[in-house]
């Protein structure tokens, strides 16, 4: 039963992803990569990962779509239905994918057997990522806050 | 001071005191189709024609209250009656057009037209709004009963 | 499981069946707090009416209007009821438990933060000005709101030391109650809480007077009751967790003996906050669109992250 959950979300995930690639509306591409994020959220959930579930469709679906939405519907929806694909950027962002692509295939193929579900709530959660990675934490936490702050920096009107 | 009352709502506090303490309080609403407002008495409902104690028509047909009426509501027709008198024959009324002002009453020599205390006057049709001289007369029966009941 | 299955029929049934004499009470409450009846004319004092409501409701013509999106505007409001009903589903009433679940208080926040998403979806998709402006304000209030609230209930998470409902109340049968504890992070959490549900002081997506009816101007028939089941649903799952986190949920005297006891004390706790929401609304106009980002991001964030530090000083001594 939670397999073919598992599939049936992961597939729903995948195509919603597509979706969103390929739909010309914006905003309609913004709502198909919500209902990615969500099915995202409930692969996690049929896997056992309850909380990251949670997480994932609070922070993904509950706040970024939501400024993504926010700051699509400030544009000019038509002008950009009409702009052409360019070809630099289409191929860079193909590149990019290809790569991400084969490290995820790699880093996969590297795990030794299932790996064990054990991260179900929030405490099997934290005590590794407080404990033993508390570097790499740390590391990334100082990285957005230096992107926080230069987004404040570039966006900030000059007195 | 005023950081404190902010911090503490004392002002929106109070506010909300007032509506939970009016909630207990009597309603004022007037439940319309059930119950309704007598009108006051200089009420200036739907007009109305008056007849004489003999039963012979008040109004003389002298077109005085057409003639002051601001947007041309009264009309009447007449004939020469057997004595030679002017005689009444229809007299309208146009409520679609009628401001309710009031003049044609002040204008009629003879009392003969009165505003009744009437204001549920809606119809499903445009032309049953126009009144015609049966009609007010009926009207005038309900005002002179209306009027001994006052006194 | 037959046992959930049941539970989750209860629950989901309680919430549909709740909404009708809700909005009834509501008018009700708003009449009498304005010196006016409320409704009157059908039944006795009116009680009818609700039942007059969705006649009606179900009757009208359902408009879709030219240039809307069909697939959003179909979409938005079944998912305004979907999100509500999942948040629902997984809060305990007393010993009715449909889906236990050691995150339940995260999952009814992410279920009430992508509720936003039926808002925003009806004002994009009808093609509207007003609804297209309410939209951007429903994305605007929901990032103002999210955060004090998820910080909030940060405070009191710490405190208590789980996500799970039946612990959280567990540990105030042992302790107290959780607002003696974290009197800020209720007081916050109660303001969001109508921010959230966008009831007044803060219903910026619907205000009739700025936006003629807001995100669901073009809406009719079942389309429109279905937000408005949203809401109240909303309002319902909002005011039993409320009461569960800081008024103890189902605990009172006797009821260890008598479950069905904890049942009536969680839903008269909870209604106490559903008769705030209209309280609220009887009493406060509505805040205007950058008074509102203000005090949610230049007051409530910040006092909400230094209440965390109250809440973990707590956790120290009280463990």
């Amino acid at each position: 039963m939670n397999g073919l959950f598992f599939y049936l979300f992961g597939f729903l995930a995948v195509a919603l992803g597509l979706a969103a690639v390929l739909q010309r509306n914006v905003i309609k591409g913004g709502v198909a990569l919500l209902g990615s994020f969500v099915s995202l959220g409930a692969v996690y959930f049929t896997s056992g990962a309850e909380f990251i579930g949670i997480v994932q469709v609070m922070v993904y679906g509950g706040a970024i779509i939501v400024l993504y939405l926010f700051a699509l519907m400030t544009m000019d929806l038509e002008k950009m239905k009409e702009e052409p694909l360019r070809l630099g950027f289409v191929s860079a962002g193909g590149f990019l994918a290809g790569v991400l692509f084969l490290l995820i295939v790699y880093g996969a193929m590297s795990l030794e057997g299932a790996p064990s579900l054990t991260v179900s709530g929030a405490k099997e959660l934290a005590s590794p990522l407080f404990y033993r990675f508390l570097l790499p934490f740390e590391v990334v936490s100082v990285l957005l806050l230096v992107a926080t702050i230069g987004a404040v920096a570039v966006g900030r009107r000059e007195e | 001071m005023s950081l404190l009352k902010k911090a503490t709502f004392t002002d929106l506090l109070k506010g909300m005191k007032i509506t939970l303490k009016t909630m207990f309080k009597p309603t004022v609403t007037v439940h319309y189709p059930f119950e309704k407002v007598p009108p006051r008495k200089r009420f200036r409902g739907i007009h109305a024609l008056k007849l004489n104690p003999d039963g012979s028509y008040r109004c003389e047909a002298c077109y005085l209250c057409a003639e002051m009426c601001p947007s041309n509501v009264i009309d009447m027709e007449m004939t020469e009656g057997k004595d030679g008198k002017k005689e009444l024959v229809d007299f309208t009324v146009d409520l679609t057009r009628c401001l309710f002002c009031g003049l044609c009453v002040e204008a009629c020599p003879r009392d003969a037209i009165v505003m009744t205390d009437i204001y549920e006057f809606s119809q499903y049709s445009i032309d049953k709004l126009i009144l015609h001289k049966e009609d007010l007369l009926e009207l005038g029966r309900y005002y002179q009963k209306r009027q001994r009941e006052r006194k | 499981m037959i046992e959930h299955f049941l539970s989750l029929l209860f629950i989901v049934g309680l919430m549909l069946v709740a909404v009708p004499p809700i909005t009834y009470l509501e008018r009700k409450v708003l009449g009498h707090m304005q010196q006016r009846s409320g409704p009157m004319v059908v039944g006795p004092h009116g009680v009818l009416q609700p039942i007059a409501d969705a006649i009606k409701l179900i009757f009208k013509e359902d408009v879709i209007p030219r240039g809307a999106d069909k697939l959003l505007f179909v979409f938005a409001p079944s998912f305004s009821v979907f999100a509500a009903l999942l948040a629902a589903s997984v809060v305990p009433i007393g010993f009715i438990n449909a889906v236990p679940m050691k995150s339940g208080l995260l999952f009814v926040m992410a279920m009430s933060a992508i509720s936003i998403y039926a808002f925003f979806l009806a004002g994009y998709s009808s093609n509207d000005k007003y609804s297209f402006l309410a939209g951007m304000r429903a994305a605007a209030q929901v990032l103002g709101y999210e955060l004090p609230m998820g910080f909030a209930l940060m405070a009191v998470v710490i405190l208590f030391g789980s996500f799970d409902f039946n612990e959280i109340v567990k540990w105030q049968q042992t302790h107290g109650w959780g607002i003696f504890y974290q009197p800020i992070a209720f007081v916050i959490f109660l303001i969001m809480m109508v921010a959230e549900v966008c009831r007044p002081p803060f219903d910026l997506p619907e205000g009739e007077s700025e936006l003629v009816g807001g995100f669901h101007t073009e809406y009719s028939g079942m389309r429109f009751a279905a937000f408005f089941f949203g809401e109240y649903i909303n309002i319902i799952v909002l005011s039993l967790v409320v009461s569960l986190l800081f008024f103890g949920g189902w605990s009172g005297p006797l009821a260890d003996k008598h479950p069905v006891l904890g049942v009536l004390y969680h839903l008269l706790k909870a209604g106490f906050f559903i008769f705030l929401t209209f309280w609220l609304r009887a009493t406060f106009p509505r805040y205007r669109f950058d008074q509102m980002l203000n005090i949610m991001w230049k007051i409530f964030l910040p006092l909400s992250i230094l209440n965390i530090f109250i809440a973990a000083v707590e956790a120290l001594f009280v463990g």
